[in-house]
């Protein structure tokens, strides 16, 4: 995060165009729970940015009740007694899967919209620690984030936990705000979905998985999403074939839904003599269309971690992490694309610097906050 | 039940709206989760409660067109197929069901023979994967003349999902898939 601000030139674009008057603009982030109490996330007044927190899992447990024939999330009513179950806003959570910290969730946020001062490596000697200037800012922060938690206590995460998050979307953005309940949060403006897929040709066509679905219908509600492209470009060395190992039609659901806005990941601070990392996954997609649409930073990226640490980690997640803040910036700044999430597309991408890679490699290149908010 | 070996040769895709890995992920001991699509028109609160029909303890949920539930084979034959496009080919399949068999009357065709041979193997490898050796080993023998009587648990399954096929006038699954495993990209 601290070298790739400059890399996609977010710190030349908040120079440009300063931190004026912006629209105030809310990020959900699905994936693996987000530590609130991270400093990373503390306003001035060291109220924590991530404003809502959602346990997924929790909500549904509460709607499938096998004592029921069956339990239904279409109304108001139902949407009510899933948030009543999973709202863990301000609740103790313990973001493990057995010893481990989960930290994914928490860096992925963290690149959207972190800002921490004084930071300080908790050990001293770590590799991050030489790394980790006194300021750490993402890409946008002053974003607010709705943190919807979709993997279980087991690590563990699937279509129907991430096809709800997806719902409790288009169904919070389009409920009277939620003041009683949770205060003044919302309109949710972007969704970032740091997770893959495996896409299997075999059950559906590309696209039109029902996660790729219920990504399109959030896309026509509104609402930005913004999807890795998926780890899977370089499996494993097959033999001693040169290229062999290297995947193309590799873009993991729901990546592979065409208006959600697919990422890549490149090198942190070289994008143009790196291009995509290895395992950044390819296009072009199953049934011929290009993607990823872009490429971003995703190489070693240092972010916030749970119980306050700081961790580096690589992948398209963190490479879809920083599209999702320029986004939100783009937003803030020019709060008429709000709800407008086709047009944010083709603002990143008409924005984008070529890395001079085949399509299917790059997308429209490496993504540019100030071209893109220069363009407009 | 008796098809004739050289139905069983054929190797070429169905149009089976339940797809040949969903059947290979289903066993008979143990269900799997699946998202069943409900068609535009029609109403996933009576799919649910179909497949929810005789048992208990599944956790079934609605979302939008998409019903969240778990199945067997036995159950993704009997509840589900009967209520996706296959539900005219089941009830074909009824008049099929005696102990001689023949071809080209009722409408029936080469097409669904393929189908239901197909059909067969699925099942059988979700519910008797010794009978289904048997099978393969007949096959590899090359001598194709003869018959194959299918164990009687399976028509006496297809004649089951053939009712609930009879019982509804029209299809309302779209498609069934495996509900996934996500990972952190």
């Amino acid at each position: 995060m601290i070298r790739s601000r400059s890399t996609v030139k977010v710190d030349a674009a908040d120079r440009v165009f300063g931190s004026g008057e912006q629209a105030e603009v809310t990020w959900a982030v699905v994936d693996s729970g987000i530590d609130r109490t991270h400093p990373a996330f503390a306003d001035e007044d060291g109220v924590s940015r991530v404003v809502l927190e959602i346990d997924v899992p929790q909500g549904l447990a509460a709607i499938a009740n096998p004592a029921d024939n069956y339990g239904e999330l279409n109304d108001d009513k139902a949407w009510q007694n899933f948030l009543k179950a999973a709202n863990v806003t301000n609740q103790p959570r313990d973001l493990r899967i057995g010893t481990d910290r989960d930290d994914h969730g928490t860096h992925v946020a963290g690149i959207i919209a972190a800002h921490a001062r004084n930071v300080r490596a908790p050990h001293p000697n770590s590799p991050e620690a030489a790394d980790l200037p006194r300021t750490v800012r993402g890409m946008h922060p002053s974003t607010r984030i709705v943190d919807l938690k979709v993997f279980d206590e087991f690590g563990e995460a699937d279509d129907r936990t991430v096809m709800t998050a997806l719902a409790f979307v288009r169904w919070f953005n389009y409920r009277p705000r939620l003041v009683e309940e949770l205060g003044d949060v919302g309109p949710i403006d972007g969704v970032n979905l740091s997770i893959s897929l495996a896409f299997d040709p075999r059950q559906s066509a590309c696209g039109w998985s029902p996660v790729c679905q219920q990504t399109t219908k959030l896309v026509e509600s509104g609402v930005v999403v913004v999807a890795a492209a998926g780890n899977y470009g370089f499996q494993k060395a097959r033999g001693k074939i040169l290229g062999a190992g290297f995947d193309l039609v590799s873009i993991t659901d729901p990546g592979n839904t065409e208006r959600a806005i697919t990422v890549g990941a490149t090198d942190s601070s070289e994008p143009h003599r790196y291009g995509p990392i290895g395992i950044s996954s390819r296009g072009p997609t199953a049934d011929g269309r290009h993607k990823p649409d872009l490429l971003a930073p995703g190489y070693a990226i240092v972010g916030p971690a749970v119980g306050g640490r700081w961790t580096a980690l690589t992948g398209t997640s963190q490479a879809a992490a920083h599209v999702s803040g320029i986004a939100a910036k783009l937003i803030a700044r020019f709060p008429e694309f709000r709800s407008r999430p086709d047009r944010v597309k083709r603002a990143l991408l008409d924005g984008a610097t070529d890395l001079e890679r085949l399509p299917d490699y790059q997308g429209a290149g490496l993504v540019d906050a100030l071209r893109t908010m220069q363009l407009l | 039940m008796h098809i004739p070996l050289t139905h069983f040769a054929y190797q070429s895709e169905v149009d089976c709206p339940i797809e040949g890995p969903i059947w290979e992920a289903l066993s008979e001991r143990t269900a799997r989760d699946v998202i069943i699509e409900v068609t535009e028109k029609a109403s996933p609160v009576i799919v649910a409660s179909i497949v929810n029909r005789d048992r208990s303890g599944a956790s079934t949920v609605i979302l939008d067109n998409y019903v969240f539930t778990t199945v067997t084979a036995r159950e993704a034959l009997t509840k589900l197929l009967p209520l996706t496009s296959w539900r005219g080919f089941l009830l074909r399949v009824r008049t099929k069901l005696e102990p001689s068999w023949g071809e080209g009357d009722d409408g029936w065709s080469i097409d669904d023979s393929v189908r239901l041979a197909w059909l067969v193997r699925q099942v059988l490898r979700a519910t008797q994967p010794t009978a289904l050796e048997s099978l393969d080993h007949v096959l590899q023998l090359g001598d194709t003349s003869g018959g194959y009587e299918v164990p009687e648990e399976v028509p006496k399954a297809l004649l089951e999902a053939a009712d609930l096929a009879d019982a509804s006038e029209v299809h309302p699954v779209a498609s069934v898939s495996l509900n996934r495993t996500a990972e952190r990209a």
